[in-house]
């Protein structure tokens, strides 16, 4: 005997559809649904936690604003991470030109719904440790590229470097993660002696 | 011989990190040496925790956060521009006692700019009162008298100036030219920093020269600026009936589409402001966004794909040609063998062709008619300050074979996915595959071959082929990805319609242990008769 099914489940078009038609619950599924996922990538993209809250939450408004232009073809999380992309790398920028922006409505140390502004993302060690250590555009380039699966040309489109100033980006990011492997493996060879 | 090995794996995968395309085989030994060599084995395994960050699951997100997010978006000003039908009455638009005064003040101002550019003693044909009328309510503002100088720098194919055939370098011009394309395109220089190309089938109108406001009018088609950041006080805009767009440092485009009444701003880079000339009203748009207006209509704003804006910078790309110091010109007759040109890497041009362009040498190749291969090439050195006329008639066209292995190139990804684009479009799902399954064959490397693959399965389950869809889902599921999910929920519908009952609630289980909170969780739990738990 076949199991009575329910009705077909919906897809991301049709809850996107009520997105767009301003429905409360369906705007809340897709922010509760994406919130992870777009502060993990503009934690990954930006160097400031407080930029990085900034990033996520204007993404969030940009994907329900946008929600009538989702397109079948890509998945939500596909479709929002180049939003996120795109605003983390708009507010890396915006922060190069003007670093005190966020001094005008952020109470230091307080993000504007009241939570701490250093906040544990629960990232692994590994790409927490080493980000850090690569200029900002290198970091940029090696997440679009490594994170997200971007190409080369579409990095380049969003950075608005050349393809080849990419490329060298992501040969160099890679150097630099080789030689932090060497310098782990020889501590630890020093610590086994 | 485990130096040699940590060589190829150096060279290797200095070449997969940066995004090149490995052969087969080399991406074995890569995969091999990762496994073999330990650092190898850290950095693979660092590049694999990097591609699936994305994909692990944390803790829910704060309900503050989320409600500061919803309230957010709700106060998030939406746009109300329209455009004014033709004969239709606008709102009383709330500042336009204070204009009166302001275009008086521009009006004179414009008299001072014609003074000042006789003064200078440039250019030859100097502005009279009758063609320097008053610029319109739109572009009153400040002025400063000074006159932004702004000639033709680029001439291809068909080009019209007051409606007669033009080429650079004849005369700078002057307020409210009229500049307009048939088959073919060109572009203006106008100072300080600002490109403004016209695609085809296109007609523009210099409406301020000022040189802290100038603005073009986009009469019928598509115009593209491209401008560094202004100075403080100083504007440029793009304008047409109703809509001005104005910009500080950027690249954008506005569209007249006079057969379906429609206008649209389209922003590359940077952000415009868009703002209705009759009703005051103004929206910002950003970078990828475009705003389509429509009389009678509300605005509508939308994302602007790759192959949009990609067709927008090729309209202001050969602005590269009179980049420099030092600058000539080279001009390209017409001639009967050849119908378009590439200057070294930009192009094809339509001839006749004249351009601006850095001294020195450069690489001339003759095309035939749109599609056809390079016919001839040659090297022409343009001298600084020269003009270098080439006849192409002069040049043979190359030999056929040349022409036969040109025609067999294949068509580049990101204009295979665009043909799909078209073809779901139009809702030709057939052609839509084709083109998914051709990117498919000549760019198995590329990350779109990959992605399509959920696309193409939903579409073989939308034509009833179930199986071919379950190949396609298992083969993206293969590879992982950022569409996994999609993929997975794709495979439980392919395998619920060839009726694989047990492989279909496997993979309904695996959805929930993976995807607990994915969108199509709460239908899968209620159809294996789980109880609703987030």
């Amino acid at each position: 005997m076949h199991p009575c099914f329910p009705p077909e489940p919906g897809s991301d078009l049709d809850l996107m559809r009520a997105v767009a038609r301003k429905d409360p619950r369906a705007q809340r599924l897709v922010v509760e649904r994406l919130a992870h996922r777009v502060r993990r990538l503009t934690r990954l993209i930006c160097r400031a936690a407080a930029d990085a809250e900034d990033a996520s939450q204007l993404a969030l408004i940009e994907v329900l604003r946008s929600a009538e232009l989702f397109r079948f073809d890509v998945s939500l999380e596909h479709w929002s991470d180049r939003i996120a992309a795109r605003t983390a790398l708009q507010v890396n920028r915006r922060e190069r030109n003007r670093a005190e922006l966020l001094a005008r409505w952020l109470t230091p140390g307080k993000l504007p719904w009241g939570s701490a502004a250093i906040s544990n993302h629960g990232a692994r060690i590994d790409l927490e440790r080493f980000l850090p250590q690569l200029s900002e555009t290198r970091r940029e380039a090696f997440v679009l590229r490594h994170a997200l699966g971007f190409s080369v040309d579409e990095i380049a489109e969003l950075t608005g470097a050349a393809p080849g100033t990419v490329k060298d980006r992501l040969v160099r990011a890679r150097k630099q993660l080789r030689r932090l492997l060497e310098r782990e493996a020889s501590r630890v060879d020093e610590v086994g002696r | 011989m485990k130096d040699s090995m940590d060589r190829t794996w150096q060279e290797l995968q200095s070449r997969w990190a940066s995004g090149e395309p490995l052969a087969e085989h080399e991406e074995r030994t890569r995969q091999e040496l990762g496994r073999t060599l330990p650092l190898a084995e850290r950095e693979l395994a660092f590049f694999e925790a990097a591609r699936t960050t994305l994909d692990q699951h944390g803790a829910p997100p704060d309900a503050a956060f989320v409600q500061w997010v919803l309230d957010r978006a709700k106060t998030q000003p939406a746009p109300h521009l329209r455009l004014v039908a033709p004969g239709e009455r606008s709102d009383p638009p709330k500042r336009r006692r204070a204009r009166a005064p302001l275009l008086g003040v521009a009006a004179a101002a414009t008299a001072l700019g014609a003074a000042a550019l006789w003064w200078q003693g440039r250019p030859p044909s100097a502005p009279s009162a009758a063609n320097n009328p008053a610029p319109s309510a739109a572009v009153a503002g400040a002025v400063t008298g000074r006159v932004a100088r702004s000639e033709l720098v680029f001439a291809s194919g068909e080009l019209r100036i007051e409606g007669r055939p033009a080429e650079v370098e004849r005369a700078t011009l002057k307020l409210k030219d009229r500049i307009a394309t048939g088959r073919g395109r060109g572009c203006l220089g106008i100072d300080p920093a600002i490109t403004v190309c016209l695609g085809e089938q296109s007609e523009l109108l210099l409406d301020a020269l000022d040189e802290a406001h100038v603005q073009v009018r986009v009469v019928r088609g598509e115009v593209v600026a491209t401008l560094e950041k202004r100075r403080p006080g100083h504007r440029f805009t793009l304008a047409t009936t109703g809509v001005t767009a104005e910009a500080r440092g950027t690249t954008f485009a506005l569209r007249r589409d006079l057969a379906a009444g429609t206008t649209s701003v389209l922003v590359v880079e940077g952000e415009v402001a868009v703002r209705g000339v009759t009703d005051d009203s103004s929206s910002l748009l950003q970078a990828h966004q475009r705003l389509d207006l429509r009389a009678g209509a509300p605005p509508a704003r939308k994302i602007i794909g790759r192959g949009e804006e990609a067709r927008l910078l090729a309209l202001v790309a050969p602005r590269e040609l009179w980049q420099g110091r030092e600058l000539g010109v080279l001009r390209l007759a017409a001639a009967p063998a050849f119908a378009q040109a590439m200057v070294d890497a930009e192009g094809p041009f339509d001839l006749p062709l004249s351009v601006f362009t850095a001294a020195g040498k450069h690489k001339v190749t003759l095309r035939g008619p749109e599609g056809d291969p390079t016919l001839a090439a040659l090297d022409v050195e343009v001298q600084a300050g020269q003009v270098r006329s080439v006849d192409p008639a002069a040049h043979g066209p190359a030999p056929a074979a040349r022409k036969a292995a040109e025609a067999q190139k294949p068509k580049a990804a990101a204009e295979l996915l665009e043909q799909a684009r078209r073809a779901l479009g139009r809702g030709d799902t057939r052609a839509a595959l084709r083109a998914y399954r051709t990117l498919r064959k000549h760019h198995p490397g590329s990350p779109e071959a990959t992605t399509v693959l959920v696309t193409m399965g939903k579409l073989e389950l939308g034509q009833g082929s179930p199986r071919a869809a379950l190949t396609a889902f298992d083969a993206y599921l293969a590879r992982g990805g950022a569409l996994a999910p999609e993929a997975l929920a794709g495979k439980i519908r392919a395998l619920r319609a060839l009726g694989r009952v047990r492989e279909e609630r496997a993979a309904i289980d695996l959805y929930l242990a993976r995807y607990p909170n994915g969108f199509e969780a709460a239908a899968l739990r209620q159809r294996v008769g789980q109880p609703a738990g987030r």
